[in-house]
């Protein structure tokens, strides 16, 4: 079981590309996560532990080319590691649908990746699809029935 | 130093400026071309009306190039109130020269602004690189960023670019705030980019228009769906 409090997605340069929250937060604390642990994690070293203690909470990070997932956990309820391997799941996912993925692939598609994102985690945090082919599945389903819109709106 | 005109608020960030530690315009010229991939003339310091490219879109750019002898006096003038209008209005600063820790690297809180200095000292590694790196991200807010130009390989072992491949990643995710950005049609691995969508429809509208007036039956209708289907996703027999 697991029950992620939010996923920040940031660049190398400190830049936030995708932030999901799945605990209630207040602006102004939604803000103070999202200024304070970007520069946090990246100048953490490459070969450091990638669990972190920040505030009353675990952050669970991981690295990948330019880009850093970084994940708020409860302790009490989350698996440090498990949380990794969603992490690492997402990615596989991503890489898989937008072959290679990078940071641009993100930038201009951020609507996919928190459409796959939102096929692996519920609305509290829980994992609700661990397989990665069926999120592609569901994925591609959507991009047909989009595409079918748009040829029905142009054939109409 | 080279001069801007006055910006407004709404004016496009889309200049870059480079500013080489060697005023050798000959090796101003190669460094020019490693870095951006086009040709200029020896001697040119304002081109405008250049392009960047990459996968999902395209903006004009202008490159405005300078040299120093001294980077701190130069720095001073260019921080000064008198070059603000030139800092708005651009994309990026790129410093060419020799990196030494003990010259300042403050962004003057640049504000969807990169700053890349690329380091022409082939003695200092990647590792040396990296670790300047980890103490620039530590600055709050920080956007500046060490590459290395001497780099043998395009990426470490986390899979990160390095050297120029990452300055032109850098490049290529900067915000270009206010340009006129054309972009480019994004094929996703789910479609078939040798199908002409007109042509598609095209046939639809016209398979449509038989069905309605009863010269096609459905099993002939359903082998046209197949077929177009087939072609959008790729599929070959």
């Amino acid at each position: 079981m697991t029950q992620i409090k939010y996923m920040i997605l940031a660049s190398r340069q400190g830049k936030v590309r995708l932030v999901k929250w799945y605990t209630p937060y207040t602006p102004k604390e939604k803000t103070k996560i999202s200024k304070e642990l970007p520069p946090l994690i990246l100048s953490r070293k490459p070969k450091m532990c990638n669990i972190v203690e920040y505030s009353d909470h675990k952050v669970v990070y991981r690295r990948y080319a330019s880009l850093y997932f970084i994940c708020g956990i409860t302790p009490e309820a989350d698996n440090e590691l498990l949380t990794l391997e969603i992490i690492h799941r997402y990615v596989e996912t991503m890489d898989t649908y937008f072959g290679n993925v990078c940071e641009l692939d993100i930038i201009f598609n951020f609507g996919k990746a928190y459409a796959i994102l939102d096929e692996m985690l519920m609305c509290d945090g829980a994992i609700t699809e661990s397989s990665k082919r069926d999120v592609l599945s569901h994925i591609h389903s959507m991009d047909t029935m989009e595409g079918s819109d748009q040829l029905e709106r142009i054939t109409s | 130093m080279i001069m801007d005109s006055v910006s407004s608020p709404e004016q496009p960030k889309n200049k870059i400026l480079v500013t080489f530690g060697d005023g050798d315009s000959i090796h101003q010229r190669e460094l020019i071309s490693q870095l951006f991939g086009i040709d200029i003339g020896i001697g040119d310091r304002i081109v405008k009306g250049l392009v960047w490219k990459t996968k999902y879109y395209r903006v004009e750019f202008d490159l405005y190039i300078d040299d120093y002898n001294d980077f701190s006096s130069w720095f001073q003038e260019f921080a000064s109130e008198e070059f603000a209008a030139l800092r708005e209005a651009m994309a990026g600063l790129v410093v060419v020269d020799q990196y030494e820790p003990t010259k300042p690297l403050n962004p003057l809180g640049l504000q969807d602004t990169f700053v890349v200095w690329v380091n022409t000292d082939s003695k200092v590694g990647q590792d040396q690189v990296d670790e300047i790196n980890d103490k620039l991200f530590q600055t709050e807010e920080s956007t500046v960023e060490l590459v290395n130009l001497h780099s043998n390989e395009d990426t470490n072992e986390y899979g990160e670019k390095i050297g120029i491949p990452r300055f032109k990643e850098i490049v290529d995710t900067c915000s270009w705030k206010n340009c006129d950005m054309d972009y480019l049609t994004s094929t996703s691995s789910t479609t078939n980019p040798e199908v002409s969508l007109e042509l598609i429809v095209q046939r639809m509208q016209h398979a449509r228009l038989k069905h309605a007036n009863s010269e096609m039956d459905n099993d002939e209708a359903l082998q046209i769906a197949q077929e177009i289907a087939e072609e959008l996703t790729g599929k070959e027999d």
